[in-house]
């Protein structure tokens, strides 16, 4: 059965059509959940909540890409829990400054006293690049990951973000331009190849 | 190193490298790239932040997200409960409402076909009685004018007599007997002296008010007006009560009718909520 077929039977509320959709999307879902919130429980619920919402708002689909339509909701998803983390704020992992201020850059990771080694060790370089991403603001984050985690193309990120191709080329600039100063204080913990890079 | 690239042209090198500018846009950036240091920096910054990202691992779902039917069903809607419980709760305080109102003996009259003459005349009256003793109702009589204080006494007394029944032994105080005192007091007035008002207006505040009492007035008392309101009196009196009786059968309606939706709707409530609907 193709794809048109399967959802045709989920809008007419056939459950066992919409959980074929479920098993072929959720790993692309869970992910995009994931680099938007970056906790495994918090991305879970967003997940299950998106699948749920869009069982029920099936029938608001009107063609086009089905994974975009899905990345839309799960990305909604998404602002609506982090909009409630920023309402109800939870001790922060992250240091504080002398001001008592959470230290937005993640240089706090690179220990001047430890080597590279030590510090490649100790971080992941894809945790590191997660909190460069935690940094940006939601609008950015959630353009940078659908263009360069999932791949899309710009006019398939559009439909997802419900925004125009013209906003999304911005906000990608934008987004890029701010990992990039991100990941210059992480130096020691990119691969040599880019740390030379980074450094020239 | 810090790069003097403008907005526009970081835009321009993050769709370059993605692949999304035109031919001409493109050509016309390469050449600029050839010529420009920076331009050639910033874009190789770009391209590995954006290489940087590619390499983040693509994640597998931790379990199975696809959906129950009990997952469904619990987000169907499930609104009828708190309904009913609104509905019993409005009913409930309304009921109270017109409870309070009949025993308090406000406000629903209106609503029941009592007319506006009907209701203010009487304590307006009585209040004015309260204020002046029967004394000085007599003093303050006008003597040189029976004829007016006769038109003001006959006419108080037919609207008084529409609204109460006469034959019940009234003494003076409740609100019910002071206006017609004060009707017997005006009717005495014309003819009599001070003195004799006085003693006249005493003697109606001590004895019971009845129907005969009218009797003893009459000298000064035209026969006709005096025949008419004693008709009125025996016309008004049987309307009154069916009245009454109408007002009060319609409070018992609305009060049965009050209770039986609260109780039904709260009923209907307590049934919804243990089906979980």
């Amino acid at each position: 059965m193709d794809e048109v077929t399967v959802i045709r039977a989920a809008k007419s509320g056939d459950l066992t059509a919409f959980n074929s959709l479920v098993l072929t999307y959720q790993d692309m879902v869970y992910n995009q959940a994931y680099r938007m919130m970056g906790e495994p429980e918090y991305a879970a619920d967003a997940t299950q909540e998106a699948f749920i919402s869009a069982y029920k708002n099936l029938r608001s689909y009107r063609g086009g890409s089905f994974r975009a339509w899905l990345l839309r909701i799960v990305t909604n998803a998404c602002y609506d829990e982090l909009r409630r983390r920023q309402r109800r704020p939870t001790t922060s992992l992250e240091p504080l400054d002398d001001g008592g201020d959470e230290i937005e850059s993640p240089q706090w990771l690179a220990d001047p006293g430890e080597t590279p080694e030590d510090a490649m060790e100790r971080a992941e370089l894809s945790t590191a690049i997660q909190r460069c991403l935690n940094d940006l603001p939601s609008d950015f984050r959630s353009i940078v990951i659908l263009v360069d985690v999932q791949g899309m193309e710009y006019a398939e990120a559009a439909q997802a973000i419900g925004k125009p191709v013209g906003t999304v080329k911005s906000r990608l600039a934008r987004a890029r331009t701010r990992l990039r100063d991100c990941l210059r204080g992480l130096r020691e913990l990119l691969p040599i190849g880019f740390r030379q890079g980074v450094e020239s | 190193m810090r790069l003097n690239i403008s907005n526009r042209d970081w835009e321009l090198l993050s769709a370059y490298i993605d692949g999304q500018l035109s031919s001409g846009k493109r050509e016309q950036l390469e050449a600029r790239i050839q010529t420009t240091p920076e331009l050639r920096a910033a874009l190789e910054d770009l391209t590995q932040t954006r290489a940087l990202v590619r390499s983040l691992p693509c994640l597998k779902a931790p379990h199975s997200f696809r959906l129950t039917p009990e997952m469904v069903g619990r987000s169907q809607p499930r609104r009828l409960y708190p309904f009913f419980q609104f509905a019993s709760a409005l009913t409930s305080l309304l009921l109270v409402m017109v409870l309070l109102s009949d025993f308090l003996g406000f406000g629903f009259p209106t609503l029941f076909g009592r007319t506006e003459s009907q209701a203010p005349e009487a304590p307006v009256a009585a209040e004015v009685l309260v204020e002046s003793t029967p004394e000085s109702l007599a003093l303050e009589m006008p003597v040189e004018e029976p004829a007016e204080a006769r038109k003001v006494g006959s006419t108080e007394a037919d609207q008084l007599v529409v609204t109460q029944p006469v034959e019940g032994e009234i003494v003076l105080g409740s609100p019910a007997s002071e206006p017609s005192v004060e009707a017997e007091v005006y009717l005495a007035a014309p003819a009599a002296p001070k003195e004799e008002a006085t003693n006249l207006s005493m003697e109606a505040v001590e004895a019971p008010l009845d129907a005969s009492m009218a009797e003893d007035l009459p000298a000064e008392m035209p026969a006709a007006e005096l025949q008419a309101s004693e008709l009125e009196t025996e016309q008004a009196t049987p309307a009154d009560d069916q009245a009454i009786s109408e007002k009060l059968s319609g409070i018992r309606i609305l009060q049965i009718l009050l209770a039986a939706i609260a109780f039904g709707t709260a009923m209907v409530a307590i049934y919804l909520r243990r089906m979980g609907i």
